[in-house]
């Protein structure tokens, strides 16, 4: 992997607080988070059903309203200003201009009835001040980037003509035309076959080279999560159980829930009789486990776990565990 | 020739579509494409292929869910191919499927007891309520769930929760083989290994044979004896596991082993993209179906269909780079 | 594999552990049925459970009302003809001295039992000819959509009238009547739900097991329509009454001395300008029972939807 790139946090988010609020319950989807991006690094979320990352993903983008959901506690910070306690309006500004999320589902993320040169135009014409001519040109160059052969036809036809790989790619010109500071990916490559799942994996690594797009990756497949991101951030339960570059997480795993993860997956070319799995089921959200949301599956789990929620230690080179088996050996972080 | 539990031969599922002029030749939906495999008692047979291939297509007509339109199915020895529906239902208790949308297969309004007692009450295989409970209890225990579970309605279930539902539903009636269509794919990565574990038990105690499709080639090597991959409605390549994994031969193959992104951020890679994407069923390209794709398409390629060549014990190949004459042929050309 | 993975996997201790023992009674006790849910999100709707509730004092009103009367509903009381609202008569007399409260009290068992058995009569028939239709397909289905969409040309009333001439006044004939043109909706109802849950991976996975056509019909494909046949019963309910009530009306369903809500209301059409309080309570009675019929179906609707789910 290409060397960590250094520079300042262009996403900071501080100990968010996004809840749900139903008929009889408060379903706490993320529960104090902190997350920091740097600038033209991709960093992955990862984590599975319930664990809170796409919430995350909209509490950035700030596609709450309408929804059950409020963000009532904490700051998400956009290179420095805050981005929550803002007015509608200036989230609208915000969203396709300066932050830009790409989908899962590329079937029913694309309007069926405008033509793909329409839909990548409309971010342009609505925050660039410049016209329909100049508007198609960079259009058209934003979807040559993705590698789409025969650009101008493209740019006429209406979704339901193009495939998943082609409309993924359409989804990511839409969203690097404005040239946004950051990008957010939830799961883009989920909903693909393999093959071309290897095309976009390989677009956006090349589009990170040239462009520097700083990037929010969401998946549940930590593959993916090899291949293409820097960094790498572990959630559970609405919580950050481990965070750091990516080859402290793979190689110096701390947490017992990373740990089973990685154990947990079948690895091509490895031959093994019993895959090693986390026992039991994400708990459900009325009846959280005091203590360490982890304890009931994790085989590792003291007195100490189930009673108290362990802090983040510090296991160096800003690689963060939230365990208690990690106070021996990192410091309080 | 007893050893094998299932005989499939040159099987076609085709779907008739509307042609675009009215007096013009019906179309056909080419869903499974002349598909030839036997699969052995007490194996796993892994089919797998990317989306569109026809892999559930095909697992859902062995299972007689589908109309079949050529070929044969024998199973156990009977050819099920065209049996009416009341002559095909004492065989359906000798195959079961276990579905991919743990969220669809269960019906949101009958309790567990029901869904998992449903198999039992339509083949009379239980003499009274007593021996139901007992059995559908037991099924339930031994897919991991628990007693309390079995009043409760699916959608209180998590996903990983129902798929066992549905496993314990397929084991019922005592199958002696089991179709699954992609059951883990809608789960979640951790209990992805649990369900799979689960199925590895059950195939030790129950002793069954299983035909699993999926298109995550990680998960197929850990859990089949024997592999098929399909492209298009027919397959590329199958036989023994290992030798496919560790050298596959069809071009095809290579460049999805190739593609699979691996969780190892130092590990090699070297990938073959391919390039364009999967053509349609409807008007498949000519000769070997996969040649508008690749890399080492020969003139041939473009025109016939390849036969399938053998290459190994249990190792065969559906392509024109392996029939030993061609190759010559083509060694000549480039002289 | 690289050199760090592989040390990496040689730490790797297997994970055991009882997360079973992690499950509380208060969640080994909580059942969620559907049933429990519908009513939990129905007791959500003010509205609606008002509606409810007058629905069922009406049923009230209907079962026992006759014997609680103050007065007989042919009582004829000369001494106090065409009489408004009073301490002695609430609603007032008629024509003939009758008391008008007593009538309408009477007449509620008539509305609702000519609007419940209507339906019924209709929703049955309608349920059974839809799951054919949808399941089966080809002939079967065009001949019951061809025969659903002759019935749909006419508009209701029309086509009520038409069938009570032929058959005759008379309340039984209503009840046919108000059967038949409720039909075809049922039917088509019935028919789109089973169209789509025919496809529904569970009834596949029956089909798998070797259930037949009429177990998959009535135990997979009817108790997932159940919910809208239940909806447009309600609202088809406020529908019958009003036709029975607008046949009684032209005089072609009840026949006097019954006292229909319609008939009532078509007596007091001679005496709109001096008494209108004999046609001002039938009114209000026929248009608070629709109402509410209406308003309750509305409610159920919400309620039953699973789409409408938190």
């Amino acid at each position: 992997m290409e060397e960590k790139i250094q520079g300042k946090n262009i996403l900071e988010i501080k100990d968010l607080h996004t809840y749900f609020f139903m008929d009889d319950t408060v379903v706490k989807s993320v529960d104090g988070v902190d997350i920091e991006l740097k600038k033209g690094a991709t960093l992955g979320i990862v984590g599975e059903s319930g664990s809170g990352k796409s919430v995350t993903a909209l509490s950035v983008m700030g596609l709450l309203m309408g929804t059950r959901g409020k963000v009532v506690e904490g700051n998400i910070l956009l290179d420095g200003k805050d981005i929550v306690h803002i007015s509608e309006e200036e989230k609208r500004k915000l969203r396709g201009n300066q932050i830009s999320m790409i989908f899962q589902e590329p079937m029913t993320s694309l309007n069926p009835v405008m033509t793909i040169g329409h839909q990548i135009m409309e971010g342009l014409l609505e925050h660039e001040n410049i016209s329909k001519e100049e508007a198609y040109n960079k259009a058209l160059e934003a979807l040559r980037l993705t590698g789409v052969p025969r650009v101008e036809k493209m740019m006429k036809e209406y979704p339901f003509q193009l495939s998943g790989g082609q409309r993924q790619r359409v989804m990511i010109a839409m969203a690097l035309v404005c040239k946004p500071k950051i990008l957010i990916a939830d799961e883009p490559t989920t909903a693909l076959d393999v093959t071309i799942q290897a095309q976009i994996l390989d677009l956006m690594n090349n589009l990170k080279k040239e462009i520097g797009t700083s990037t929010l990756f969401i998946t549940h497949d930590l593959g993916v999560v090899a291949e293409v991101c820097d960094d790498v951030v572990v959630m559970y339960c609405g919580r950050v159980v481990e965070k750091g570059d990516v080859n402290s997480i793979f190689y110096e795993t701390a947490h017992p829930y990373t740990k089973g993860l990685l154990a947990s997956i079948p690895h091509l070319g490895e031959k093994s009789q019993t895959l090693t799995t986390i026992p039991g089921n994400v708990p459900n959200p009325k009846y959280m486990p005091a203590g360490c949301k982890f304890s009931p599956r994790c085989s590792y789990a003291t007195e100490q776990c189930k009673n108290e929620e362990p802090p983040f230690f510090d296991m160096g080179n800003g690689h963060l565990s939230k365990c208690w088996l990690c106070a021996k050996k990192g410091g309080q972080a | 020739m007893e050893d094998n539990l299932l005989t499939v031969k040159n099987l076609q599922v085709y779907y008739p579509v509307k042609s675009d002029t009215i007096m013009g030749k019906p179309n056909y939906v080419k869903a499974v494409d002349g598909v030839t495999f036997d699969v052995r008692r007490n194996e796993v047979f892994g089919i797998v292929g990317e989306s569109g291939c026809g892999k559930s297509t095909l697992g859902r007509a062995i299972c007689r869910l589908e109309h079949i339109t050529g070929g044969t199915v024998v199973l156990n020895g009977v050819d099920i191919t065209n049996l009416s529906n009341r002559e095909m239902r004492p065989h359906r208790k000798e195959v079961q499927m276990i579905f991919q949308d743990p969220y669809a297969s269960l019906n949101p309004r009958m309790s567990i007891f029901n869904i998992v007692a449903e198999p039992l009450k339509i083949h009379h295989l239980a003499d009274n309520k007593a021996a139901m409970t007992d059995t559908v209890l037991n099924l339930l225990r031994k897919v991991g769930l628990d007693y309390y579970h079995a009043n409760r309605y699916p959608h209180e279930f998590s996903g990983g929760q129902r798929q066992r539902i549905g496993i314990a539903r397929a084991l019922a009636v005592a199958p002696s083989m089991i179709i699954a269509d992609e059951p883990v794919s809608a789960l979640d990565v951790s209990i992805q290994a649990q369900v799979l574990n689960l199925l590895n038990e059950l195939k030790r105690d129950f002793k069954l044979t299983y035909i699993f499709i999926a298109h995550d080639l990680s998960v197929v090597e850990y859990i089949s004896d024997r592999v098929g991959v399909m492209y298009l409605g027919s397959f590329v390549e199958v036989g023994n596991k290992d030798k496919i994994y560790n050298a596959p031969l069809h071009p095809y193959t290579k460049a999805l082993m190739s593609a699979v992104p691996i969780p190892d951020p130092k590990a090699q890679r070297k990938r073959i993209i391919l390039q364009g994407s999967i053509p349609s069923a409807i008007n498949p390209p000519a000769g070997c179906k996969f040649h508008t794709r690749c890399q080492q398409c020969m003139e041939i390629c473009k025109t016939v269909p390849p036969k399938r060549y053998q290459v190994g014990e249990d190792h065969y190949v559906y392509c024109h780079l392996y029939d030993d004459k061609i190759k010559e042929q083509e060694m000549q050309k480039t002289k | 594999m690289t050199e760090e993975k592989k040390k990496q996997d040689q730490t790797q201790k297997p994970l055991e552990a009882n997360p079973q023992a992690a499950i509380t009674d208060a969640e080994k006790a909580d059942i969620r049925t559907p049933l429990s849910e519908a009513i939990r999100k129905f007791k959500k709707q003010k509205n609606s459970v008002i509606a409810l509730c007058f629905i069922l004092f009406l049923v009230l009103v209907a079962v026992v009302g006759y014997y609680l009367v103050p007065f007989g509903i042919n009582q004829y009381d000369y001494n106090a003809i065409l009489q408004g609202p009073s301490g002695k008569h609430l609603f007032g007399t008629d024509e003939f001295g009758r008391d008008l409260f007593s009538r309408i009290v009477c007449g509620t068992r008539i509305s609702l039992a000519v609007g419940l058995s209507a339906v019924t009569v209709g929703a049955i028939c309608g349920t059974i000819l839809g799951l054919l239709s949808g399941y089966y397909g080809g002939i079967i289905d065009s001949i019951i959509m061809r025969i659903c969409d002759t019935l749909f040309a006419f508009p209701g009333i029309i086509l009520a009238i038409a069938i009570v001439a032929v058959l005759g006044s008379g309340l039984y004939n209503v009840v046919i009547a108000v059967a038949v043109f409720s039909t075809p909706t049922f039917a088509r109802l019935v028919r789109s739900r089973t169209l789509a849950l025919k496809e529904a991976v569970f009834v596949q996975a029956a089909k798998s097991m070797g259930a037949s056509d009429m177990r998959i019909l009535f135990k997979h494909i009817l108790p997932g329509a159940i919910p809208e046949i239940i909806v447009q019963y309600t609202m088809s309910v406020g529908t019958s009454i009003l036709t029975a009530s607008s046949l009684s009306f032209l005089g072609m369903g009840a026949q006097p001395p019954t006292p229909e809500w319609g008939l009532l209301l078509s007596n007091g059409r001679n005496y709109l300008l001096e008494s209108a309080h004999i046609t001002l309570f039938p009114g209000l009675a026929i248009f608070f029972t629709v109402l509410s019929f209406n308003i309750f179906g509305d409610g159920l609707r919400d309620a039953l939807d699973p789409k409408l789910t938190d």
